[in-house]
């Protein structure tokens, strides 16, 4: 145990010291263990706890008698430097044990720009970062989306969970614990038999190979490639309906269900969308059996009801009226968050009144049909103007608008459709009687830069440079000047090195390991961007950062992530690719199967009657 | 139905904020299945007060807060501390006179103990045995320290004293010992919170007009 006294000393002077304390309402207790694993979330407090996919995987791993999970998160930078004086390292919230002392280490991995995080965390602990520099225990593997290209971290991490981390999480403690058993402490023979593990990537068993022009030449290793890993039945599947219920306010303040996995529609842009595949929903008897339990347990005054997009639950209407019959009368509220907004208008959406929140959110994500057929973003401006009129009749007036920018095929015309639609919803505002309109009209406009990502139809395509993006974010400041709108956009750099990260390879850990011993941390938070020094890293180890970021990538090129398979098969992608250029969209595949790969699976999971 | 519920908040729990504190509180009695009466309006929550706020790093034997329950509800007491986070335990729950004061109104004075490390206690006694002493509260208003200090009983590494704390002139304990012993390793700990009954000090549970048991 670290010492309390020290820590109590410096919990007095650091900002919102509940973050560091522990001992919640369904924080796990334990006396006797075998394997000790910490489950660590390279982000605060509040962004962790509000992770479900580490929450069901922390009390999972908690129902085994021989295991015992403990949680850690990123002190903030004003705890980190209390905690170095203090000389107290990185500890678990359970029983303030230093994280060096824990058997493994288990880093979720939600975006890119957490990688320095991690690392930190590991320095934090007194843990070597570079895998080839630690000897001993623990062992450090990660899991989370950004394992889908895990090569920017493969020379810190000893071992990767591609996909869904309920069965393999077990399967790895399982063969830890017969090397524990047997009193083996060979660190290597146990990561060449975890490199056999479905679903499990050991990047230190597989090798690398380039061209002269930079691109990967061969990819060689146990699995070749490693399948991802996931939960074919969310009915039997685990979920934790006695949360950790945290002190102090988090991110997602509320009772959070998955109401199923995996998107049927098909956005060409979005890697949850391939990744996440197939659809396996969860029943609505179930879902409202563990909204009671939850809410019993936990005392939220929210349930949220998440998926990649909520509307698409198959008796999505008969689910919100059944929660809002069984615990409308106890004060808790149900939202829905990724509504789509063709959603709007419909039953479930009337009976949630989330008007009386005053506040909308729409993602049209591309301002012409052009566009969005290109991205296969299937809603027409018909449906958009539609949605906000349902929504501006039943009193909203607050409207959040999400597009994103630098989208493949864009031109200028395409960002004046955006100011288009803007304008266009002002008009459907000012045409709604006036007695039914409750206040005066806020639009908020955002733009994201595009980001390429692996495992989509677009993870061929070239970012824009950040000159380009910074160009269209000017043009779109000038043509947003309407009155009520506001426009943000995100910083280009973090889009740019976002891209760089999300398409990298291993010889991008050298950048990490620059920028990290310069004190690159908390990427995601402006305050803590230091974009200067990954410049600096990119120029003094000679690694052109373009070369990942801004470079069209050849179809028959080996990508850095080819040795890793959601399942979709290439070949779907190079067609939808096709398709894109031709602007052509896709149907949902609930109307019918397009082939994408999965089509053995879905047969099996009930999803269609017969191969497409 | 008004209900007061005195309780204690130790270990690590002391750093949680006051504000989180009334979350913890809602959440619990919603846990309980206790039917509480609800603000009306858009959000409706649970109407719940604090006796005093909890101050950041203060553990406490003896706060108190209210909420008011519907009618006919039964075993408060037991179905609340059931549902309470580790830290944080019920030590009485007593029925509140309908029309009477909120409690925050009632609040007189408290109890701490300070438990201190060697020389501490001779600076306490120097303060006891001096007419006045000004100081500035964290507000930066100027106070006549030791006129706000009713009681005080100084052993060599430990002292319990009673402090005003009223609307009309509070002292913290953590501003005092930054006064008189800045820089110490010291820890505090509230026991009580009194009120005036009859010009007479008394604990706030002396409000209850019926204890609830169970």
């Amino acid at each position: 145990m670290i010492d309390m006294n020290a820590l109590t000393a410096i919990l007095s002077k650091v900002e919102k010291p509940g973050r560091y304390v522990g001992g919640e309402l369904g924080r796990v207790k334990k006396d006797a263990y075998k394997v000790r694993f910490l489950y660590a979330f390279p982000d605060v407090y509040e962004v962790g706890m509000s992770h479900l996919g580490t929450q069901i995987l922390y009390k999972l791993t908690n129902e085994r008698e021989d295991t015992y999970a403990e949680q850690c998160f990123a002190p903030f930078p004003d705890m980190q430097e209390e905690m170095k004086k203090a000389g107290i390292p990185l500890y678990s919230l359970e029983t303030f044990t230093p994280a060096s002392e824990f058997d493994i280490i288990g880093f979720n991995l939600s975006y890119e720009m957490c990688y320095t995080t991690v690392i930190a965390m590991l320095k934090m602990a007194g843990i070597e970062p570079l895998a080839k520099d630690r000897k001993g225990l623990p062992i450090v593997m990660c899991g989370g989306t950004c394992t889908f290209n895990p090569e920017p971290l493969a020379d810190f991490v000893d071992l990767f969970v591609i996909g869904e981390g309920e069965e393999v999480n077990n399967e790895i403690i399982d063969l830890y614990v017969k090397y524990k058993d047997a009193g083996n402490t060979d660190k290597e023979a146990f990561l060449r038999e975890a490199a056999m593990i479905p679903g499990v990537y050991v990047p230190s068993q597989y090798d690398f190979t380039y061209n002269e022009d930079g691109t990967v030449a061969k990819i060689t290793g146990p699995q070749m490639p490693v399948y991802k890993r996931f939960m074919p039945d969310m009915n039997k599947s685990y979920f934790p309906i006695e949360p950790v219920v945290p002190y102090i306010g988090t991110v997602h303040d509320r009772a959070t269900l998955e109401i199923f996995r995996g998107c049927t529609r098909g956005c060409r842009f979005c890697q949850a969308g391939y990744i996440y595949r197939p659809l396996r929903e969860r029943s609505k008897d179930l879902l409202i059996e563990q909204a009671c339990h939850m809410i019993d347990n936990a005392g939220y005054d929210e349930v949220s009801l998440s998926s990649l997009s909520s509307g698409d639950h198959s008796e999505i209407d008969e689910l919100v009226g059944g929660m809002l019959d069984t615990l409308g009368e106890r004060g808790v509220s149900v939202s829905l968050p990724s509504l789509r907004i063709d959603s709007f208008g419909r039953e479930y959406a009337k009976r949630m009144q989330t008007a009386r929140k005053g506040s909308f959110t729409f993602a049209p994500e591309a301002g012409t049909q052009r566009l969005r057929d290109v991205i296969n973003k299937n809603i027409t401006e018909e449906e958009i103007l539609k949605g906000v009129r349902n929504a501006f009749e039943s009193g909203t007036t607050t409207i959040k608008l999400y597009f994103m920018i630098g989208l493949p095929t864009e031109t200028y015309e395409d960002l004046d459709g955006i100011a288009d639609v803007v304008r266009k919803i002002t008009h459907v505002f000012y045409d709604v009687p006036k007695e039914l309109r409750k206040g005066s009209l806020k639009i908020t406009v955002s733009t994201a830069s595009f980001v390429p990502k692996p495992h989509t139809p677009f993870q061929w395509e070239p970012q824009d440079s950040i000159e380009v993006l910074r160009e269209k974010q000017a043009y779109l400041k000038e043509k947003l000047r309407i009155r009520g709108v506001t426009y943000n956009y995100h910083e280009s750099k973090l889009s740019y090195l976002e891209a760089i990260f999300a398409a990298g390879d291993r010889r991008l850990g050298k950048v990490l390991s620059y920028v990290s011993e310069r004190g690159a941390m908390f990427d995601s938070w402006q305050d803590y961007f230091k974009y200067d020094l990954y410049e600096e890293a990119f120029e003094a180890l000679g690694i052109d950062p373009h070369f990942y970021a801004n470079r069209r990538r050849n179809k028959d090129e080996v990508l850095p992530w080819s040795h890793i398979s959601c399942l979709v098969s290439d070949d779907y992608l190079k067609k939808e690719a096709q398709l894109a250029y031709e602007e052509k969209t896709t149907d949902d595949c609930r109307l019918g199967c397009n082939a994408c790969g999965m089509a053995d699976i879905c047969l099996k999971l009930g999803n269609i009657k017969k191969k497409g | 139905m008004r209900i007061g519920i005195k309780f204690e908040r130790t270990g690590m729990s002391k750093f949680v904020s006051h504000l989180d504190m009334q979350r913890v509180f809602s959440r619990a009695i919603r846990r309980s299945g206790i039917r509480a009466v609800y603000s009306q309006g858009f959000n409706p929550h649970i109407i719940l007060s604090f006796a005093q706020a909890l101050a950041v790093g203060l553990e406490t034997t003896g706060d108190y807060m209210e909420f008011s329950a519907q009618e006919g509800e039964e075993n408060i007491a037991s179905k609340l501390s059931r549902v309470m986070p580790p830290d944080v335990k019920i030590a009485a729950v007593g029925k509140l006179e309908d029309k009477g004061k909120k409690l925050m109104a009632a609040v007189e004075s408290a109890e701490y103990d300070i438990y201190f490390g060697a020389g501490v206690a001779e600076k306490l006694r120097a303060f006891m045995a001096m007419e006045s002493y000004m100081l500035q509260n964290k507000k930066g208003t100027e106070l006549d320290a030791r006129s706000l200090v009713f009681d005080a009983d100084i052993e060599e590494d430990h002292a319990k004293l009673v402090l005003s704390l009223s609307s009309k002139a509070s002292l913290s304990p953590f501003t005092l010992m930054e006064y008189l012993a800045p820089g110490e390793n010291i820890r505090i700990v509230r026991r009580e919170l009194f009120t005036n009954i009859d010009s007479e000090a008394k604990p706030l549970s002396a409000l209850f007009v019926e204890n609830i048991l169970n």
